[in-house]
């Protein structure tokens, strides 16, 4: 699905992600975890194709295509979804308009025929189920006004909208309380399929005992240093990431 | 990032072709150019006016020989030259239509061109339109059925041979000869505009709408809308306006008078898109005009303007609030690309006590434009528990425009309230970075975000012409990418 | 009053004024004449006049000046402990104990030409009859261990002042400009003061104008900062039946920090305008404008404030805010925040509100068993509170207490 080889990245000449390497394929949840200013932001940023990064070396395969050579429009048509750790407000543009806007343009994209209102309706009213999101939210702008929760709970509407072959979840955790991490990862859970994988950036270990990932990644200055299955998210939380520091500095 | 980058962007805005820029090849009648009485007395006599009209217009072509054109606005362009232009263009053949289908047939096709087409209009949305080309209003459909309910709607040189003593009683009452100089100007030569007038208790029933088009090179079009709504009287009243492409500036100056009696209400919708030039500032149409509303007890003047096209924009729509308990709105969007330069915003006077007024105003600069928001609120001594809202946002697309803000804010009330505010910035990176994400195009993504962003405006607009005016601000601002 | 006969009214102002002899100002003598003699007081048609009639300026008989002991004077200063600098009249008294990197001079003590650029009458009129001026410079890497406090009592006469202060890279200072009249004197004064702030140097200034209600005070200041500086500009304006204030900011250093603000508490006839200006010219700027004020009675006041970001000062962040309450029944309040962007990465706001205190909020301190005098003092002791607080301790005393007994506010616990 995606494989990312030695990637170097950068920002205002300060150097972030330093030979990064990760592969996953389809099927798989896979988890990155690390320290504060590990990186872990930097590459969700980089995936997604934020322009304030320069890349400068590596390179990343995307179900065969060079993704850092794709437009961030063109990476999110091919498949590639960022659920955002700060959602961006669009005031006076309404979800369901933002939405049919994005799901057109990907079909436009891949020679498909624009959706219906009918069946477009249809699926909103579907999807948003999922992530027991207000039907009322759906005609609310873009995130304007939303709660915390309502506004992580969108990006995964969202997600289950788009149907992405990938998806890039950005600390979806941070701030949200007991039942919405519930709910949010009820979502992510109900959208797994054989065909499409998930990269799960996060601090703690809490949403891992909701998404259950098939390996855990530890991300320490811009590199991975260490892969494991679920326990090792567990013996992070257990030790601490300073336990990550000394055997690194050691 | 291989995306379409905002110089790209930028590019694209500046090639974008004006798409009312043909010119219509019918038979013109003309008056020789240049001002003088004699001019205005050939007007005059060819509309057939009764003494009084031309006394007027003597009175206001005398009063403008004093007067020198302001010079306050934040606009820079050449002063036209006013004995260079013809100040009465007509389609040669003037005399009244009986029936839509004597309507010259090249008329016809302009029409279609501007999707006005009136045969499509009468059948399908039932609004009424008075279509003014030149100086001459051609054609006002509906004329009848509106007739059944007592309301008057159609030229003003009809007005004017049909009831004269309403023209008279209302005209110039709001926007005085003296006013300013392009009013005083317009006062004199103004050749046709529009008439409506709805008798007390009436409801209009559809949407009236005149469509202005500037056809013969060198004119000036100089024209006069009047709109009554009598006591209780509702009327929701659309103008929109185009020029064909040329070379020279051409002069438009105008003026509105609306007055609304005793309870009564006027919606007056404006979606301008007046040629504004080519992407070097050469051409395009000078817009200055003078639209005021009176509103007496109770009564609700509300200005809607989705402003895109001319050279030069000068224009404030504004409310006298005379009546207590009277309401003032305007609701204004203004784009800016290229050279343009816009200098639009509105007055609210509040005399009586109880007035409200809002402002919601929303400017988009692109290219090397300039675009400023003028506004006024005046609350006088005895507008006692008066109230006003504003709100001007600007939204600057390149770094080579300029976007500015004049509030005047007048208080002479201890007990009024008012409340400004206003914001500039860029249009969101993280909000185009978020649509992009979701696979939106960047010239998408930016046209949803400004879409969204004149919300407030657009929500004000009657349907048909909403779309009319978030497609108008697609094409000013997304360009010809595709 | 006396009636104007001369076609001029500033001819008419400027009879019995002597042209100045200060030799700084002798290259400019000609052109300043030149302009006073083509060129009368601005009229309301005058768009930074639209709201100040002149008129008033032109028909007042102005007292003789009459000069004050030591003693009268020494009883107006905020702090006996700062270094004080008086001027009254063309009399300037120095304080002899100055810290090192502080030199305080005249313009009569200087040679060395000092032009003015002659935008209006008052530009000119200060350049023809200018009696003298304080020289302030403060050397690089100073911190003044107290503030510096110039204290002008009028009394009588009109008097024009040029001042210039300029502080060295990374000096720090700062400064109370208080303005007084002498009970039962009409005068005139008109202050132009120049300010240059070098690199990373930290300034502030309170101004407190606190004349008589025959007093007719014009100041002009114009500052240039360099980059990484910051500047603090308080203006705070009580008394005076006619002030005008015009302060230029010129932000021509990256990384600058700009503070203007000002209140305004007015009653009587009184009449006060404040013109601001900040030009941003450079990217990487914040300013911070936050004018207030009351009009009580039949006073007028005016805030005119203008922010201006050049093609080039991208990544400028500019706030202003301008607040009023009208009080009194016959009072007027003009406003007119101004944005002029040309910089399209930036972030500006402006916002402006008139009106009167919150009902809601009086009525809830009613409720509690406060009086209406006592809730409405309380609250506009609130409204004003937040640029009160901008000021030094020492000038937010003085100004409560001028205020209380100006408006007979209890200073409340």
């Amino acid at each position: 699905m995606i494989k990312i080889t030695n990637l170097h990245a950068s920002i205002n000449g300060k150097e972030i992600l330093k030979g990064l390497n990760l592969e996953v394929n389809a099927g798989e949840v896979h988890a990155i975890m690390g320290p504060n200013g590990a990186g872990k932001s930097t590459l969700a940023s980089v995936l997604a194709g934020r322009e304030d990064y320069e890349i400068t070396a590596g390179s990343v395969d995307f179900d065969g295509k060079d993704l850092l050579e794709l437009s961030t429009e063109d990476r999110a048509r091919e498949g590639l979804f960022l659920a955002f750790q700060y959602p961006v407000e669009i005031p006076g543009v309404s979800n369901v308009n933002f939405l049919r806007t994005a799901l057109n343009e990907k079909r436009e994209y891949l020679g498909e025929e624009p959706i219906s209102a009918k069946d477009f309706m249809a699926m909103v009213r579907e999807k948003s189920a999922i992530v027991e999101l207000d039907a009322k939210l759906a005609s609310r702008a873009v995130n304007e006004g939303f709660s915390g929760g309502e506004k992580k709970r969108n990006e995964i509407f969202q997600m289950a909208m788009l149907e992405p072959k990938l998806a890039v979840l950005d600390e979806t955790d941070s701030g949200l309380d007991i039942d919405a991490l519930r709910i949010v990862a009820n979502g992510v859970n109900t959208l797994k399929t054989p065909n499409n994988a998930s990269i799960v950036i996060t601090h703690y270990q809490r949403l891992l005992d909701y998404i259950v990932p098939d390996f855990v990644h530890v991300l320490y200055d811009g590199k991975i240093v260490m892969t494991g299955t679920k326990e090792l998210a567990l013996e992070l939380e257990e030790k601490g990431y300073d336990w990550i520091k000394e055997r690194m500095e050691a | 990032m291989a995306g379409y980058t905002e110089n790209e962007l930028a590019k694209d805005l500046e090639n974008q072709e004006y798409k009312f820029g043909f010119v219509t090849d019918i038979e013109i009648e003309t008056v020789p150019k240049g001002l003088n009485e004699d001019i205005i007395r050939l007007i005059s006599a060819k509309k057939n006016e009764p003494q009084w009209l031309l006394d007027f217009r003597l009175k206001a072509f005398a009063l403008w020989k004093e007067m020198t054109e302001p010079d306050w606005a934040h606009v820079n362009y050449s002063k036209p030259d006013f004995q260079d232009i013809t100040y009465y263009a007509a389609p040669k053949q003037t005399k009244k239509y009986e029936s839509w289908d004597d309507v010259d047939p090249e008329l016809k096709a302009t029409m279609a061109k501007l999707g006005i087409s009136m045969e499509e209009q009468q059948r399908l949305t039932g609004v009424a339109v008075d279509f003014v080309m030149d100086s001459v209003s051609v054609a006002t459909s509906f004329k009848d059925k509106l007739k059944e309910l007592g309301i008057i709607f159609c030229s003003f040189s009809d007005a004017v041979q049909e009831y004269p003593e309403l023209v008279q009683k209302y005209m110039g009452t709001v926007v005085p000869v003296t006013d300013n100089f392009y009013a005083a100007l317009n006062s004199a030569v103004f050749t046709d505009g529009s008439f409506c007038y709805i008798p007390k208790g009436v409801r209009c029933p559809m949407e009236l709408s005149t469509y202005f088009r500037i056809n013969a090179g060198g004119t000036g079009q100089f024209e006069r809308t009047l709109v009554v709504a009598d006591e209780g009287a509702y009327v929701s009243y659309l103008e929109g306006c185009t020029a064909p492409q040329r070379d020279e500036n051409q002069l438009h100056a105008a003026v509105v008078e609306l007055i609304a009696l005793n309870d009564a209400e006027i919606k007056y919708s404006t979606v301008q898109n007046w040629y504004p030039g080519d992407k070097e500032g050469k051409g395009g149409v000078f817009n200055f005009v003078t639209k005021r509303g009176l509103c007496e007890t109770n009564a609700k003047i509300s200005w809607t303007q989705v402003e895109t096209g001319s050279a030069v924009t000068w224009k404030y729509p504004s409310c006298i609030l005379k009546g207590d308990h009277s309401v003032g709105e305007f609701y204004s969007v203004a784009v800016t690309n290229n050279y343009q330069q816009a200098d639009t915003g509105t007055k609210m006077i509040h005399l009586g006590k109880h007035t409200k007024s809002t402002i919601i105003s929303k400017g988009i600069s692109a290219g090397h434009s300039q675009n400023s928001y003028r506004g006024l609120v005046q609350i006088h001594k005895g507008a006692d528990q008066a109230r006003n809202f504003s709100q001007c946002d600007s939204l600057l697309m390149t770094n080579r425009c300029g976007a500015h803000t004049f509030p005047y804010i007048e208080c002479k009330n201890p007990t009024a309230k008012i409340e400004h505010e206003a914001t500039t910035s860029k249009i969101g990176e993280d909000q185009l970075f978020y649509c992009m994400q979701r696979g939106i195009s960047e010239e998408k993504a930016i046209s949803l975000i400004v879409n969204g962003y004149c919300k407030e405006v657009l929500n004000q607009l009657p349907m048909e012409f909403a779309v009319e005016a978030q497609k108008l601000l697609a094409i000013s601002l997304e360009g010809s990418v595709g | 009053m006396k009636t104007t006969t001369l076609d001029s009214k500033v001819a008419a102002f400027c009879e019995g004024l002597i042209p100045t002899q200060l030799t700084a100002l002798q290259t400019q003598q000609g052109q300043a004449q030149a302009f006073l003699d083509s060129n009368d007081f601005p009229t309301t048609r005058h768009e930074r006049y639209k709201y100040t009639r002149l008129a008033k300026l032109a028909n007042t008989e102005f007292s003789a000046f009459k000069l004050s002991d030591a003693a009268t004077l020494q009883a107006y200063q905020l702090d006996a402990d700062a270094y004080t600098v008086y001027i009254h009249g063309a009399q300037f008294e120095l304080p002899s104990d100055l810290p090192k990197g502080l030199s305080l001079t005249l313009i009569s003590q200087q040679n060395d030409a000092m032009t003015t650029e002659l935008e209006d009458v008052f530009d000119a009129l200060s350049s023809r009859y200018c009696h003298d001026g304080l020289v302030l410079h403060l050397a690089d890497n100073t911190t003044l261990d107290k503030p510096i406090q110039i204290i002008q009592v009028d009394n009588g006469g009109k008097f024009f002042y040029k001042h210039h202060f300029s502080f060295g890279k990374n000096a720090e200072a700062k400064i109370w400009y208080a303005h007084f009249a002498q009970q039962a004197s009409c005068s005139f004064s008109h202050t132009h003061l120049t300010i240059d702030v070098q690199e990373e140097a930290r300034i502030q200034i309170d101004k407190l104008q606190a004349a008589n209600d025959t007093h007719f005070a014009f100041a002009k200041e114009h500052i240039i900062q360099a980059q990484r500086s910051h500047f603090t500009i308080n203006t705070y304006t009580l008394s005076g039946a006619f002030v005008r204030n015009e302060v230029t900011v010129a932000v021509a250093g990256q990384h600058a920090e700009t503070h203007l603000n000002g209140a305004y508490l007015l009653k009587g006839q009184q009449h006060v305008a404040n013109y601001t200006t900040i030009d941003h010219q450079v990217p990487n700027c914040e300013s911070f404008e936050n004018y207030r004020g009351i009009a009580d009675e039949k006073a007028s006041a005016v805030f005119n404030g203008k922010v201006f970001v050049r093609p080039d000062a991208q990544k400028t962040n500019a706030y202003q805010s301008n607040a009023s309450i009208v009080l009194g029944p016959d009072a007027s309040i003009n406003s007119k925040p101004e944005l002029e962007i040309y910089a399209d990465d930036v972030k500006c706001s402006h916002g402006s509100t008139t009106g009167q205190l919150d009902e809601n909020a009086l009525f809830y301190l009613r409720a509690r068993g406060i009086g209406e005098t006592a809730a409405r003092t309380l609250l506009l002791q609130a409204f004003m509170a937040e640029v009160l607080e901008a000021a030094s301790p020492v000038v937010q005393t003085v100004l409560q207490q001028k205020i209380s007994q100006r408006f007979h506010w209890e200073i409340q616990e």
